[in-house]
């Protein structure tokens, strides 16, 4: 199969999944105890007006299709309704703090890919004390929950020695980037670790191979062996880590933006469930499905790059 | 005869075993050998008995935690005694190996074409001209087209196509001396024959040596000027391939001739060599064959027989002078019926 053929037929796939994926978040309403009305009105007194308002803005007296359907449509033209809480478009709400979300992935993701390869190679490659080292500090961080490890970071980094600042996203891109340090530091530190333990884990069994011994028979620089047959060979298994822990920061943020009161979708997701703003919590699982699917066809492209006996087609995959 | 291409001398190699690997075990001990310039040399030995790791020493090509002693003199140079850039080039250049399974030796995510130039494109030779090279040198091995081969992964190809190849990559840069590894034991019995062939020839036209590992000895004595035979460890039988088939000295040799069919004699059941193979370290005082061997004698266990020289070779058995001309080979038929 060729690149263009795969890359439509993935992004065929990819709309077949968020309709699914869409359907489910939009019906998860009407599984809610007590109705879609009660749980749109939330603790709020029940006025009538109130009652009149949800139900015209929801359509409740709609067939749940034909609901469904009428949502579907306003999504697609980028309309993701109105918040309860916040009397204001969704799109607005969520775009304004996607940034701050994204930015801190994306932050994390460089200190994963940074701490997280570098260790795990250094281990491997070294073995030893440095081998031993690695995996102690693997094992202090993966066993250490990003809110506890946030809460420490705020008492040292930010009370105790003031580096950095305890909360708050600040503005200009230099500020922000100083702001989501801790954060992003708490958000990849076990993911680090665990991406340190596949990495070291997959580069020793590739550095046992038959393969390796011959081109260590050949004669080639170990340099080279190390490049173009152990990490190439060994970084298989690590993209499919480095994907799915990707795609798991995105709801990692949850934590990590109310230990540290970011304004980021993910303590926006938080304040809407509990407040029952129905619209938002659409909107942003809506909204983390798809890069979650996104990833995932990042992830698969990379690996038919990187080992050629994977074809395009899908099933090999 | 210190003018020989290659001369290993008293080659003991240890493992590391039990816990933490604080005991060693020896898998091979106390190993000589040698092969002049374009000369072939057959080790032959079942599985455990140490020829691998014969072979691997020879170009220090060990696992870590493996330790070797004694000497590998290779053209003049003692290969344990080589920094680390001097024995790579030894590798690069003098000494080549082929393995026994070329579908786990190539890595199995690069193209054939980039197995193959790798090692000239490492030594400095520019790819367009290390294609060329190849591709004649597919050539010479029986893969006429080359450039299409060049382009496919190492799965697209078969085990004996695979295995030319593996040939192939091996004498591309020229070396004076190859170490076969078992080279056609994962291969049907046709595909074999034509990598020994090849193997041949290129022998004779390049006048590279070979280092030939086997478990067939008749294979070894067909292919080498000399075969050498190993168990537990040690070399127990050497003298030339043609000489070892009609005189064999060691019980060993003459069971390993015995256990192979003949094409021509129907058998009830394969005669065998009764028990099982020992490693080196497993090996206790005496004779390390005497327990399976049918003509040990107390003597046999008493102590440990040395590799001495007899008319035309070595042998390493308490009697092998009184067994001299007695011990019976495949080719006069053996056992019964």
């Amino acid at each position: 199969m060729s690149w263009p053929r795969f890359l439509v037929k993935r992004v065929l796939a990819l709309l077949v999944v968020l309709l699914v994926a869409s359907l489910l978040v939009y019906g998860s309403l009407y599984l809610a105890p007590g109705g879609p009305l009660s749980f749109l009105v939330g603790t709020r007194s029940a006025t009538p007006e109130l009652i009149a308002q949800v139900t015209a803005q929801y359509h409740l007296n709609d067939p749940f299709l034909v609901r469904y359907f009428t949502w579907l449509a306003d999504v697609l033209h980028g309309d993701l309704g109105r918040s309860l809480v916040y009397r204001e478009a969704v799109s607005s709400l969520i775009a304004s703090r996607f940034l701050t979300t994204l930015l801190l992935v994306v932050y994390a993701t460089v200190l994963i890919l940074l701490v997280g390869l570098g260790t795990g190679i250094w281990a491997a490659l070294r073995r030893g004390v440095a081998g031993r080292v690695v995996t102690g500090w693997n094992a202090a961080s993966l066993s250490t929950p990003a809110f506890v490890l946030g809460a420490l970071l705020i008492v040292v980094f930010a009370l105790g020695l003031g580096w950095f600042p305890v909360y708050g996203s600040g503005s200009g891109f230099g500020d922000r980037l100083w702001h989501l340090t801790l954060p992003a530091i708490a958000l990849a530190l076990s993911s680090a670790a665990y991406l340190s333990r596949i990495s070291s884990a997959s580069i020793t069994s590739e550095m046992g191979k038959e393969h390796v011994e011959t081109a260590m028979s050949r004669g080639l620089p170990r340099k080279l062996v190390v490049r173009r047959h152990v990490l190439r060979n060994a970084s298989i298994p690590v993209i499919t880590v480095v994907g799915l822990t990707i795609a798991g920061l995105v709801a990692g943020t949850v934590v990590v933006e109310n230990v540290f009161a970011l304004d980021g979708l993910g303590s926006l997701l938080v304040r809407a469930i509990l407040q029952r703003d129905y619209a938002v919590v659409q909107a942003i699982v809506l909204l983390l499905t798809i890069v979650f699917v996104l990833v995932n066809l990042i992830v698969d492209v990379l690996y038919s790059l990187v080992d050629p006996r994977l074809s395009l087609d899908g099933d090999a995959l | 005869m210190t003018d020989a291409l290659l001369q290993v001398s008293d080659l003991t190699i240890t493992v590391p075993a039990g816990e933490y690997g604080a005991d060693r075990r020896p898998v091979v001990s106390g190993v000589n050998l040698q092969i002049g310039a374009g000369e072939a040399l057959g080790l032959v030995g079942e599985s455990g008995s140490g020829k691998s790791m014969t072979a691997r020493a020879v170009m220090r090509l060990f696992a870590p935690g493996v330790q070797a002693t004694g000497t590998v003199v290779f053209d003049g140079c003692e290969v344990f005694a080589m920094e680390d850039e001097q024995l790579r080039l030894l590798r690069a250049h003098r000494i080549a190996m082929i393995f026994q399974d070329p579908r786990a030796h190539i890595n199995p995510v690069r193209t054939v074409g980039a197995f193959l130039i790798e090692g000239l494109c490492a030594s400095g030779v520019s790819t367009r001209d290390a294609e060329r090279r190849v591709t004649s040198l597919l050539a010479e091995v029986g893969i006429s087209d080359g450039s299409r081969r060049m382009a496919q992964l190492p799965h697209e190809l078969s085990g004996g196509l695979l295995q030319r190849v593996m040939i192939a990559s091996a004498v591309a840069m020229d070396p004076d001396l190859l170490l076969a590894d078992e080279p056609t034991t994962a291969l049907d019995v046709t595909t074999q024959s034509e990598v020994m062939a090849i193997l041949a020839q290129l022998r004779t036209e390049r006048g590279l040596a070979l280092l030939f590992i086997t478990h067939d000895l008749e294979l070894a004595a067909a292919t080498c000027d000399s075969t050498a035979v190993m168990y537990a460890g040690s070399i127990v039988e050497r003298q030339s391939s043609r000489q070892l088939l009609t005189h064999p000295y060691h019980p060993y040799s003459s069971g390993l001739m015995v256990s192979r069919p003949d094409l021509d004699v129907v058998r009830q059941r394969l005669p065998v060599i009764e028990g099982q193979p020992i490693a080196a370290f497993e090996a206790g005082e005496g004779c390390a064959f005497a327990p399976r061997c049918g003509y040990s004698q107390p003597a046999c266990l008493a102590t440990t027989p040395a590799l001495v020289a007899v008319q035309g070779g070595e042998v390493a058995c308490h009697r092998a002078s009184e067994l001299q001309g007695q011990l019976p080979t495949a080719m006069e038929g053996g056992g019964d019926v």
